[in-house]
Formats: structure tokens, C-alpha cells, sequence
């Protein structure tokens, strides 16, 4: 059963529940605002269903509403921030924008992100740069469901890595995708229902090729992308392994297995070797590379109109 | 990068499919219709977040 509402009475409700819990003004907007935009793109598992899990990381102490946000290294074209353990969807925010006026400043800028939470959907990010004529890049890792191929161990989170890309007339390029074959959330949509996952989403504890959705409760893993190494899940389990090491290592966040689970239930790991979770963000401005008038237009289209204008004076 | 879109979005398509879509599309479909009709919640969500309002005092979505 389904109940319709709003997107403003949804923003306002949980803008007030991000006040609730001692956020400032702005950053509930902002929270809100990025966190239904998962609901507003479809992404369910990412948007409002999670406010209650998001209350619970601040119940356990493990999110904070006031964080100081902190650039704690940086170069013209690079930095890194610590989130303070902020909420990711204000984390994010403050990062992207860093690395666009980097971008801004000499073509390009680079963010590496520890000690966040987080951060709703990675489109939300990634496609502020496009506002700006840049090429927004974004990844994030978060905690371990993902075993590499050849593996029964979960080392790996789902992932995802977003590339926004802006057009002229057309609708941009927007390509947010988790590295394995399916992200969590269409597999807790199958638990919920009960229903079979097909073949190459998850294996049982042995590492047997499973399509019983529960598994992953039960010592099983998510797959890389591809599935099996036959349909190409080595290359699933390198692009995974790369946001892994951009966001995690580089920036000093956790990563691989040590990544802080989401749910406030579960303790966090053990010998963690860094701060939170952590993420990465890319702005590269078009006019660095072309103009981006003409980077964005169909090439060759000033030469088309100005034919198709002569045709008509010649008529 | 529009030459790009249109190539591939009017790419043509394999015969059960009308339409071949680029990276993006079906969320942005999405967002139009959610923006427009609403936003669906499951009846487990509306309740988990009627007990956070709770929590909160904060009026409850109706």
C-alpha cells in the first residue's frame, strides 16, 4: 500500500526533522533538499526512507548536526575536507562547491572528503557543475555488502560513481550508477516482497551463486558488477575498488571492510584506520578543454543555420 | 554534446523496446511525474516516519 504526497510538504516535514535534531537552518534546507531528491529521481531506497536511520546515526552519536566542516589540506587545483562527522547531504554540499570554485579559479578542482556520513544520492551532487558548464564527478564508498570476485568476504560497499555532463538544448548526461549489478535498495525491495533476485546479484556465504534476496543476512554477498568473472565481475570489483581507494584512502576516511555501517544498530568496526566514510569529487569546466558553447551544440551548427538562413533570402 | 544525446537517444531500437534511453533519462522522467503527481511512500515508511514526528512533536505528514 501506497500513500501520494507532495514534494513540498515532505521537504518541510523533514527540514524540521533535521532542525529536530539541532541542524541549522540552512543545513536542514539543504538536507532536505538533497535528500528527497532520491525520492524526487526514483532512487526510494535513498530519499526519505532513510530520515529514521539518519535520527538514529545522530541518536548513536555517530552523526553530528553542528559539525565544523574543515579543509584540511589544499592545493590550487586539490584539497581535503573533514566532514566532522556532519550529515553527508551537508558534507557534500560544502565539498562540491570547494571543488567548483577551485574549477572556477584554474579549470579544475579535485575534493577528497573523511569523516562524513551519508550523502543521499551522488547525482545531487555531481550535477550542481552543471550550472556551471563544468563536468561534475562524484564517488563515494560506504560499508562492505560487496565481496571481490573470487571472494566469500565482504570488503566492498555498493559504490556508486556519478559523471554529470552538460548539453545545450538537449538533456544532460547524467550517469549515477552503483558498481555492482544491482544496488541495495532494488535487492531490500525483493526481501520486502519475497521475491527471487535473478542470478548474478549476490552469492550465499559459500560464495555459491544465490537468488534467495535474504542471503545477504546470512554471511552472503552483493556482486560486483557483472556478476561472475565469466560475465565480467573482476572489471565490477575494480571499478568498486576504485572509488574505494579515491574515497577512502586518499582523503584518510575508512575503507574496505572498516567502512561504518549505515544502520545506528550495527557497532562500527573494529581498528578503524581512518575517519567516517569518505567520498570524492571531481569539477572540470568545459572551457578548459573548448569553448563550451560549442561544446555543448551540435558541432558544425553555426555553419548549418547560417546555410539554412541563405537558402531562405536566396527563395 | 547535443550531436552526442540526439545520436544516441534516437539510436534505433531493438524491437520490444519503443525508445533507447541515455544515462539520466529515467530519472529525469521520474522527477517530472513526482514533481508534478506526487511522491509515492510505502505504508511501512509513512509509519516509521509518523514515529519520528512523534519523537520530535514536529507536526505529522496527514
Amino acid at each position: 500500500m501506497e500513500r501520494i504526497y507532495n514534494y513540498e510538504q515532505l521537504w518541510l516535514f523533514t527540514k524540521n526533522v533535521f532542525i529536530s535534531i539541532g541542524c541549522s537552518e540552512e543545513h536542514a534546507a539543504l538536507a532536505a533538499t538533497g535528500l528527497l531528491r532520491a525520492d524526487l529521481r526514483g532512487i526510494d531506497s535513498h530519499g526519505i526512507a532513510r530520515l529514521s536511520g539518519y535520527i538514529r546515526l545522530w541518536e548513536a552519536k555517530r552523526a553530528n548536526a553542528t559539525p565544523d566542516i574543515q579543509v584540511i589540506h589544499e592545493t590550487p587545483s586539490t584539497g581535503v575536507v573533514d566532514g566532522d562527522s556532519g550529515l553527508g547531504l551537508v558534507v557534500a554540499p560544502f565539498a562540491m562547491d570547494l571543488a567548483i570554485s577551485k574549477a572556477e579559479n584554474i579549470g579544475s578542482g579535485w575534493i577528497a572528503v573523511r569523516n562524513s556520513n551519508h550523502f543521499g544520492i551522488a547525482a545531487q551532487h555531481a550535477m550542481k557543475a552543471l550550472e556551471k558548464d563544468m563536468i561534475g564527478i562524484v564517488m563515494t564508498n560506504a560499508s562492505a555488502l560487496v565481496a571481490p570476485t573470487f571472494s566469500i568476504e565482504r570488503l566492498l560497499g555498493t559504490n556508486p560513481i556519478c559523471v554529470a555532463i552538460p548539453a545545450g538544448e538537449e538533456f544532460p548526461f547524467v550517469a549515477d550508477l552503483a558498481t555492482t549489478t544491482a544496488a541495495n535498495g532494488k535487492l531490500e525491495i525483493l526481501q520486502r516482497k519475497n521475491q527471487q533476485a535473478p542470478a548474478g546479484w549476490i552469492q550465499d556465504k559459500e560464495g555459491n551463486i544465490s537468488t534467495n534476496p535474504h542471503e545477504i543476512k546470512s554471511g552472503g554477498a552483493l556482486l560486483p558488477l557483472g556478476g561472475d568473472r565469466e560475465h565480467g565481475s573482476h572489471k565490477g570489483y575494480a571499478l568498486g575498488a576504485i572509488v574505494d581507494i579515491f574515497s577512502g584512502v586518499l582523503s584518510g576516511a575508512n575503507f574496505g571492510p572498516w567502512v561504518p555501517p549505515f544502520p545506528a544498530f550495527i557497532p562500527v568496526p573494529d581498528n578503524m584506520p581512518g575517519k567516517g566514510i569518505g567520498h570524492f569529487f571531481g569539477a572540470m569546466r568545459i572551457d578548459a578543454f573548448r569553448k563550451a558553447d560549442e561544446f555543448k551544440k551540435r558541432h558544425g551548427s553555426v555553419v548549418e543555420k547560417i546555410q539554412k538562413s541563405e537558402t531562405c533570402e536566396g527563395i | 554534446m547535443d550531436q552526442w544525446l540526439k545520436r544516441f537517444r534516437k539510436a534505433k531500437p531493438a524491437k520490444e523496446f519503443e525508445q533507447v534511453l541515455v544515462p539520466g533519462d529515467p530519472e529525469r522522467f521520474m522527477e517530472t511525474d513526482r514533481r508534478k503527481n506526487g511522491i509515492p511512500l510505502m505504508q511501512a515508511v509513512v509509519e516509521d516516519l509518523q514515529y519520528v514526528a512523534e519523537r520530535f512533536k514536529i507536526s505529522p505528514l496527514v
